[in-house]
């Protein structure tokens, strides 16, 4: 049989972006060690709307870690204690009977709070729209490996890829910088020989987009890379600021 | 992308936070440079009043060299602390509602965290330090010591005797540096002083290097990011400890006029 526990919980509950928030404290019972992270949110959602009270708005969808939504602080790490782990595939098992634990939207300027734990981070999408895609005229889908591309920049590419843009380096970040992002995104295409025709401008437009948005500046503390759940090397940061400066010197 | 559309090129560097990041690191290389040249060429105290006194008649004998050094420091100085103080306020607006909760974090170092401050700290004291050994406006007696060429023995004397310095050709009159250099480090408050910003100037360093390598591209891959933390703890170190020994030594009588 599996085991139960009771919970102390404190949230951070903003009923909108121009309200203040403030943390709250909320005692759940019952909470199943098989739960994930956000069943048990969900666990208290249905226990506060039965007794008439808002339920707690926070993101998710795919609830298997691939889709980014999940955004949470837990404990001061975003996406809480485990490496590599949204907070959707966090169980309750990490925890045990009698915690508190402490739940956090991202904090960042370029990610306003709309209620709750949800934010908006429509700045990410901005960011990739500036330039992170590739410009392809449209017809018959190209053969698969007519393009061959070494076994070491599709690993790289890939693993830059992985990146889900859910924003947990920007939240981990002591300055709130979206470098290891923004890095992911021009890293994931620059070692790709369809990413070369627009290299010079992607880097440039994209870092200009990131500064625009208001997110902060990389002073390398590495707490992004440490905090990612797809472990995006730190090396994503060294590549961007490596393409910037290429970008400022190059015509192509 | 026709070429209308693509962006400038140095007004996007100036503007944007890497622009910003790659002035702190190229700043930051040369201060490094020359923090490693000044301390090397301090090490000289140990080989006596001679040598000390020659090295700094040498380098105030080219001033063509001198004054270039100079205006490159200054104005690597000026742009590093302009560079931080703007990313320090970009940083800072980025996050206009701190955690609730503190955060945990996993790998920064104290070092990383407290740059402004330790920057702060060595700064104010490259300005004390100016003015102590440099103009020699915060301890004139210890500052205006001169030695004379004595032309039968070929050897340099001690003289203070200003109207007779007044009177000698410039070759024959050199700063006495030995003797200023242990007069300013016998009082146990400035020894003191020196000591305390040293350790700072530790700490800013041992994050310094590793984070301008790696602004400059020049750390890719975790082996090469975890060999650049270590030189740029052992650079810090070693500049360090030199500059520990100075104060160290003549406070431990080991370095004595």
């Amino acid at each position: 049989m599996s085991k139960t526990m009771t919970l102390t919980l404190q949230i951070w509950r903003q009923r909108s972006a121009n309200t203040p928030g403030s943390m709250q404290t909320y005692k759940l019972e019952g909470v199943n060690e098989h739960m994930s992270f956000l069943e048990m949110l969900d666990v208290l959602n249905a226990k506060l709307t039965k007794d008439g009270q808002d339920p707690v708005a926070f993101d998710h969808d795919c609830r298997e870690g691939i889709c980014g939504s999940c955004s949470m602080v837990i404990d001061g790490r975003p996406h809480g204690p485990r490496k590599g782990t949204t907070a959707c595939q966090l169980h309750m098992r990490t925890y045990k009977d009698g915690d508190t634990i402490t739940i956090e939207p991202w904090r960042a300027k370029a990610f306003p709070v709309i209620k709750d734990l949800v934010v908006d981070r429509s700045s990410f999408d901005r960011i990739v729209a500036a330039g992170g895609f590739v410009s392809v005229n449209t017809g018959v889908t190209v053969d698969a490996n007519a393009t061959p591309i070494g076994k070491k920049n599709a690993d790289e590419a890939m693993d830059y890829a992985a990146c889900i843009g859910c924003g947990a380096c920007v939240a981990a970040c002591p300055n709130a910088a979206a470098m290891l992002f923004t890095g992911a995104k021009v890293g994931h295409l620059v070692k790709l020989p369809q990413g070369q025709v627009e290299r010079r401008g992607r880097v440039l437009r994209m870092v200009e987009q990131m500064d625009h948005e208001g997110f902060g500046a990389c002073t390398n503390h590495r707490e992004c890379s440490e905090a990612c759940p797809k472990e995006i090397s730190f090396d994503a940061i060294e590549l961007l600021n490596r393409e910037y400066m290429r970008a400022q010197v190059t015509n192509d | 992308m026709t070429d209308a559309k693509r962006p400038g090129r140095l007004s996007t560097l100036a503007r944007s936070t890497i622009g910003a990041k790659i002035v702190m690191a190229t700043t930051g290389v040369i201060l490094v440079g020359f923090l490693v040249v000044h301390m090397l060429g301090n090490l000289q105290i140990y080989l006596g009043p001679d040598t000390m006194n020659h090295y700094a008649q040498t380098l105030k004998g080219t001033p063509a060299l001198l004054w270039g050094v100079r205006a490159v420091l200054l104005v690597g100085l000026v742009l590093h602390v302009f560079a931080a103080i703007r990313l320090k306020g970009l940083n800072t607006a980025a996050r206009p509602q701190e955690y609730a909760v503190p955060r945990r974090y996993r790998v920064t170092s104290s070092a990383a965290r407290f740059m402004l401050l330790s920057g702060a700290v060595v700064l104010a004291f490259i300005v004390y330090h100016l003015l102590h050994f440099t103009v020699g406006v915060t301890n004139p007696a210890d500052f205006n010591l001169h030695e004379v060429l004595d032309v039968a023995t070929q050897t340099w004397v001690r003289n203070d005797n200003e109207q007779l310095l007044a009177k000698l050709p410039p070759e024959m009159v050199r700063h006495d540096v030995y003797s200023m250099f242990v007069r300013g480090f016998t009082n146990p408050l400035i020894a003191g002083t020196y000591v305390v910003a040293q350790l700072l100037l530790a700490m800013h360093l041992s994050h310094a290097v590793a984070s301008m390598l790696h602004t400059l591209g020049l750390s890719k891959g975790t082996a090469a990011r975890e060999r650049n933390i270590n030189i740029g703890r052992a650079i810090a170190a070693v500049v360090v400890l030199g500059n520990l020994s100075f104060p160290i030594a003549v406070q431990a009588g080991l370095v004595h006029l």
